[in-house]
């Protein structure tokens, strides 16, 4: 939804909440604070500036602090200027990474992550082991950039079949990396081998 | 595709709104957007006259949405609903917007800007009810049993209330015998009642009602269900019971920090506050100084909270003693006397008139223990002390039990930091878990004295009754749905996160699905949020309908 409000078009998306402890909804602020960091991480990676996103928390008595924190979000917006402003390219490239982003968050391997950080950094995984908070940012970064790039690929082969060094190219990624992950894409049967063109192979997404 | 006709009604709110923004233009502006066959400004649209407008343009426009730009939701929502009901339309084929105390109210000082805000709100509103679907209210029924964990002085007073209410209760004790702590106490405070006889009726009463299935020396083996049925397994002495009921009510204590340790604890001269009442109990003591220690093992770092109930324990116990022997000297050691209360108060002047010595010691110096003799900072004074003993006793917390954590699990409900039971909201809803048809009451929330207890458990009754009383649950059926039965893998995230318990996973002729119990979901919408393969709707607050509010911000 976030992401689709910056699809839309819009500039920042300011998100409040309760404070911790106080929802009405028991955990909805934790999980909320926990998709909305990873949607904030996200945009940071495709070249976006984060603070475009910000999770305030305050209670509804706290009329002053609203004010507060409405204005400086427009005022830090108005600073960073129009959505698009950061990454120099046109718009059709906001677009592509946007969706790309999107599809990332979208996709099972965000949501079980994001959907345990809590008892990742609670109680630990099923194998006793806890995560610290820069232990766990270090693995959500590694883990969002590979998934972001996987749906770029993705996005990219379904408008036509590349070659990894074609690929490597256009997303400015290591061809080693781009090999990886159309390994990982062919095991799970969603892209293939099209033809060989001259020595290298073209992908396409099935 | 159903022919969508949208009905805007702008409020004036006499002047709350009109008085600050410009009504006719907003009612002008909404008939140019998509699907508005109507609009009309109202001078007041909750009033008799506003409700009948709205309710014959229904009609007379066969208008199938209805959009109210007017105040607050919590107040006339439902009004607003109902008169659609009335005039034939779907009660949830309606939307609200705010533009009084999120518009008129706030923007006072700016006419047009007002304006065009209250315009972007109702496009938004707008954009929304042309994507609403029409939703019936859930009805279920309430099996009119109780089930009631722990037989202490909370669980045996609920049970017996709920009794007395005409309901039938199921009473699961985990020991061999009912009545819980007080049966390890002396007299209680504040009127000197002897413990054993107050429990003892109590437990008199439960055995004796026909309505009243005792089970002791029985745990909670599995909890499945939901508010008004719940289907709980209970093993006693080896065997496997079962018992279907409506409402649940948690009532299991709380433990009390045994000091091991902590001031050269042994449990021969240096004992427990618990220890002490047994000693009691029997009637032999025999000292010439006995010292006090408060807050042993409490509101330090590990265990910040006070427990409330010790010092009034103490003030009591020393008092006790110094009534049997008067000739015995009596020292409570203390950081800050927590005596609440008029009585409490009243208790702790006699203490000291009777000659029972307080001194105040801060816990960055807590007092030293030694082989014969109690050494002290008296922080009023500004000395050490050192006083010779025959008996110390320490005044220990209330602790949760062991197994708190297992039966949180079990009927899936939290614990605050300290490991007791949480409540759903700790003013307005202090004896509801935030699952329905789950209550709590007694020391198992938090340490209570013996008729904070008791009073929690009427309360507790009071609310259980409610639904039993009624005989059915109904509720607003703004909850997820199982959209696509195809599209769930049945891989479990959804029912991980739900903070009520209300996503069970159970197995299909197309394998493990997830299957949502309505009348617990709160629609908080966590799992629709989290379910990947976009197998979940929430209804009234769908995807489509949610982004169509988001483009409509930025009028697309
Ligand atoms: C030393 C001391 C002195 C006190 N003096 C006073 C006093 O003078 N005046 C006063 O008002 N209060 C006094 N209190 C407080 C009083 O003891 C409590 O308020 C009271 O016992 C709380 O009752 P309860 O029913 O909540 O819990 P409990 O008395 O602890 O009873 C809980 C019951 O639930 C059972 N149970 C636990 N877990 C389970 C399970 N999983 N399944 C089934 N059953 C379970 C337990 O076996 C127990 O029988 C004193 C407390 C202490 C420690
Ligand atoms: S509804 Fe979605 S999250 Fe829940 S079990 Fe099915 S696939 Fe998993
Ligand atoms: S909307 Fe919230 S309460 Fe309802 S089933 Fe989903 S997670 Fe549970």
């Amino acid at each position: 939804m976030i992401l689709d409000a910056f699809l839309c078009g819009v500039d920042g998306v300011l998100i409040l909440g309760c404070k911790d402890g106080e929802c009405h909804y028991v955990t909805g602020n934790m999980e909320a604070k926990n998709k909305i960091g990873m949607t904030s991480r996200l945009l940071k990676i495709i070249g976006i500036d984060q603070n475009r996103i910000y999770f305030g928390q305050l209670s509804s008595a706290e009329g002053t602090r609203f004010v507060e924190l409405v204005e400086n979000f427009t005022k830090r917006i108005k600073e960073i200027g129009a959505l698009g402003t950061e990454i120099k390219e046109d718009k059709e490239e906001l677009k592509f990474r946007l969706e790309a982003a999107k599809a990332a968050v979208e996709g099972e391997k965000l949501r079980w992550v994001i959907g345990k950080k809590t008892e990742f950094m609670g109680i630990g995984n099923k194998y006793g082991e806890m995560f610290t908070r820069h232990e766990m940012d270090r693995f959500l970064d590694g883990l969002i950039m590979d998934e972001v790039a996987v749906r770029e690929i993705q996005l990219l082969l379904q408008e036509r079949p590349l070659s990894v060094k074609q690929i490597s190219e256009r997303l400015k990624i290591p061809s080693n990396r781009v090999l990886r992950y159309i390994a990982g894409l062919r095991r799970k049967g969603v892209v293939d081998m099209e033809r060989v063109d001259g020595t290298s192979p073209l992908y396409r997404q099935l | 595709m159903e022919d969508v006709r949208i009905g805007v009604f702008v409020c004036d709110c006499g002047s709350n709104i009109a008085g600050f923004l410009d009504v006719p233009k907003v009612v002008e502006y909404a008939k140019t957007l998509p699907h508005v066959v109507f609009a009309k400004e109202n001078l007041y649209s909750c009033s008799e006259t506003g409700i009948t407008e709205i309710k014959y343009s229904i009609k007379e426009h066969a208008l199938t949405r209805v959009v109210v730009a007017s105040c607050t939701p919590r107040t006339h929502e439902p009004t607003f609903r109902l008169a659609c009901e009335e005039a034939g339309v779907n009660p949830f084929y309606f939307e609200m917007v705010n533009i009084r105390e999120q518009c008129s109210w706030v923007h006072m000082q700016n006419r047009e800007e007002a304006t065009n805000k209250a315009k972007d709100l109702v496009r938004i509103g707008v954009a929304k009810a042309s994507l609403l679907d029409a939703q019936e209210f859930i009805v279920v029924d309430v099996n009119r049993k109780a089930l009631v964990i722990g037989g202490g002085i909370a669980g045996l007073t609920a049970a017996i209330a709920l009794s007395r209410r005409g309901f039938e209760v199921v009473l699961v004790e985990k020991e061999k015998e009912l009545g819980g702590r007080l049966n390890d106490l002396n007299r209680l405070y504040p009127y000197g009642v002897k413990a054993s006889e107050l429990i003892g009726g109590k437990i008199k009463e439960a055995t004796s009602s026909p309505l009243i299935e005792i089970h002791t020396s029985s745990v909670i083996k599995s909890v499945l269900g939901y508010v008004g049925n719940y289907e709980v397994d209970i093993e006693t002495g080896g065997q496997d019971v079962h018992v279907s009921c409506g409402i649940i009510i948690v009532a299991t204590g709380a433990s009390v920090l045994e000091p091991k340790g902590l001031y050269n604890y042994n449990g021969r001269n240096i004992i427990t506050q618990v220890e002490l009442e047994r000693r009691l109990q029997k009637g032999k003591i025999k000292a010439d100084s006995i010292v006090v220690v408060q807050c042993v093992g409490a509101r330090t770092e590990e265990r910040n909270y006070c427990s409330r109930t010790c010092c009034m324990t103490a003030i009591k116990n020393a008092s006790l003693l110094k009534e049997k022997m008067p000739d015995t000297k009596v020292f409570v050691l203390y950081q800050d006397m927590q005596c609440y209360g008029v009585e409490g108060e009243a208790l702790f002047r006699k203490a000291k008139e009777m000659g029972v010595i307080f001194i105040n010691y801060d816990s960055g110096n807590p007092p030293v223990v030694g082989e014969k003799s109690v050494k002290v900072y008296h922080r009023l004074m500004g000395r050490e002390m050192e006083i010779g003993y025959d008996l110390v006793v320490l005044s220990t917390p209330m602790i949760p039990r062991e197994d708190t954590d297992a039966l949180s699990r079990l009927l899936r409900v939290p614990r605050d930091e300290n490991g007791f039971f949480l409540e759903a909201h700790v003013k307005l809803r202090p004896l509801d878990f935030a699952t329905d048809g789950i209550y709590m009451c007694g020391s198992a929330h938090w340490p209570a004295d013996t008729r904070e207890s008791i009073s929690q458990a009427l309360g507790a009754v009071s609310r259980a009754s409610i639904h039993l009383a009624r005989g059915s649950i109904k509720v607003d059926p703004i909850v997820s749905t199982l959209a696509d039965e195809d599209l769930c893998k049945g891989c479990g995230l959804c029912a991980a996160l739900c903070p009520y318990g209300a996503i069970e996973i159970i197995d299909t002729p197309k394998g493990k699905k997830a299957s949502m119990i309505s009348v617990a979901c709160k629609g908080c919408g966590v799992c629709g949020a989290t379910c990947y393969h976009r197998a979940i709707k929430m209804n009234h607050f769908t995807n489509e309908q949610v982004g169509s509010q988001i483009a409509a911000v930025v009028g697309k």
